[in-house]
């Protein structure tokens, strides 16, 4: 029993289809399934705010309403004025990240954000949408941005494929930091969990009191993880931000 | 804070390697798992509606909220800002009225006692007058009645005196010389 929670601290991950047998055939999986929730929560937020639409907002009215202008805020300070074409993308992308992230906390809840392919798909969507905006915007001489402006001709040579190397390795590290923190942190949580059954099954009344270690270390570890689960969504969301802003302005 | 989860994941997964990664692989990496493709084009498609119904409909209505509350507390504002405007010019209208008010009744009151002081003056002008007159007349009075007086004298002082003579002398004086003599007193 033991062995068996301690050796599956990566099972959490696996992709199951959701939905029986419909879901099944389609290839809906489990991670589909908390997208699907989060879309649903998200959507039921604004059909709960825009409900009373109250001159002095309520509680469902006030969080939609902060969101709104915590992302407006951010699209109009990153991008500047041209950001307004992509705030519903934006604000779409930081709700859904944020939503899966906290809902991916919940005990025998799924965190989509754990998977590589999910953020790889979003990072690399952003990644073309930025490059495609810069094109649209610039033209050809948006490979202008691969040569900085106020650098000497002979440093040149060596800075073009640097510029061009950090910026195919945006949609990399955009993926692979939101994966790698919320798959540690729930690897984590699961490593200690199943630590403590070890040292209970193991050492008997010793390991119960030895497992307050590592229950404590989990509790302290939840606080980190919502903190990890706001902030991840929130840089993506800036990132993306900073990405169009270069799209657009050229530094 | 970042760095730290992944080093202390990483460094739990480096001392029980045998725990965590017993399965010896990441169901993330299994990219030979048809599901793992199949997610992303089911989130390709959840998100895209999540998107439509985010631009269409949900961000711009609460925009429209948020922009109808702003402009409902700059109305607001202005309002309270024209109210205190009137506030002032009232009681700047007010003070005007006031200090009218006092400049007239100072006036009307300075006019009143000028008033006053020309009819004190007309009434004692007029009542000098009066008395003048009557000091006139009484005077005039006293002089015919001093003049009758001095009118008189002259018989009554010729009969004393033609009386005295004839007490004195015994014999009547002449009139003529009594008139001629009291004439040379009198004169």
């Amino acid at each position: 029993m033991a062995q068996e929670s301690a050796i599956n601290a990566l099972g959490q991950f696996q992709l199951t289809t959701g939905f029986g047998p419909v879901g099944r055939l389609v290839e809906f999986t489990n991670s589909n399934e908390m997208m699907l929730l989060a879309a649903a929560i998200i959507t039921m937020m604004f059909a709960t705010a825009l409900r009373h639409r109250a001159m002095v907002p309520g509680r469902m009215q006030g969080l939609a309403e902060m969101s709104y202008e915590f992302v407006h805020q951010m699209v109009d300070d990153t991008i500047g004025h041209e950001g307004r074409q992509f705030f519903p993308f934006v604000f779409t992308l930081f709700a859904f990240i944020l939503v899966g992230n906290v809902l991916g906390l919940f005990p025998y809840f799924f965190a989509f954000t754990s998977h590589i392919a999910v953020t790889g798909a979003l990072a690399i969507f952003v990644f073309l949408l930025s490059t495609v905006v810069g094109f649209w915007y610039h033209g050809i001489g948006f490979l202008k941005f691969f040569s900085p402006p106020g650098v000497p001709g002979w440093l040149l040579p060596l800075l073009i494929p640097i510029e061009i190397v950090s910026f195919l390795s945006r949609p990399i590290s955009l993926s692979v930091r939101l994966f790698a923190n919320i798959t540690a942190g729930h690897v984590m949580w699961e490593v200690f969990a199943g630590f403590m059954i070890m040292l209970v099954t193991s050492l008997g009344a010793v390991g119960v009191v030895a497992a307050i270690i590592p229950l404590g270390l989990n509790i302290a570890l939840s606080a980190l993880e919502f903190l990890v689960a706001f902030l991840q969504a929130y840089v993506f969301a800036v990132l993306t931000c900073l990405y169009l802003h270069d799209a657009i302005h050229l530094h | 804070m970042r760095r730290t989860t992944i080093a202390l994941a990483s460094l739990t997964l480096g001392v029980m390697p045998s725990v965590a990664m017993a399965d010896g692989k990441m169901p993330q990496m299994d990219f030979s798992n048809p599901l793992t493709g199949a997610q992303v084009v089911w989130m390709a498609i959840i998100m895209l509606i999540l998107y439509f119904l985010m631009a269409r409909w949900a961000l711009p209505q609460i925009g429209g909220v948020i922009e109808r509350r702003q402009s409902h507390i700059a109305a607001d504002l202005d309002t309270a800002r024209q109210a205190k405007a009137r506030a002032e010019h009232a009681v700047a209208e007010l003070n005007l009225a006031i200090r009218n008010a006092r400049e007239a009744s100072q006036s009307a009151i300075a006019e009143a006692v000028h008033a006053a002081k020309e009819r004190a003056r007309a009434q004692s002008v007029e009542l000098n007058d009066r008395l003048d007159a009557q000091i006139a007349k009484a005077e005039a009075e006293i002089n015919v009645a001093r003049q009758q007086a001095v009118a008189a004298l002259p018989p009554v002082a010729r009969d004393v005196t033609a009386s005295l003579l004839l007490r004195l002398t015994g014999e009547p004086a002449d009139p003529a010389r009594i008139d001629r003599t009291l004439a040379s007193l009198s004169a």
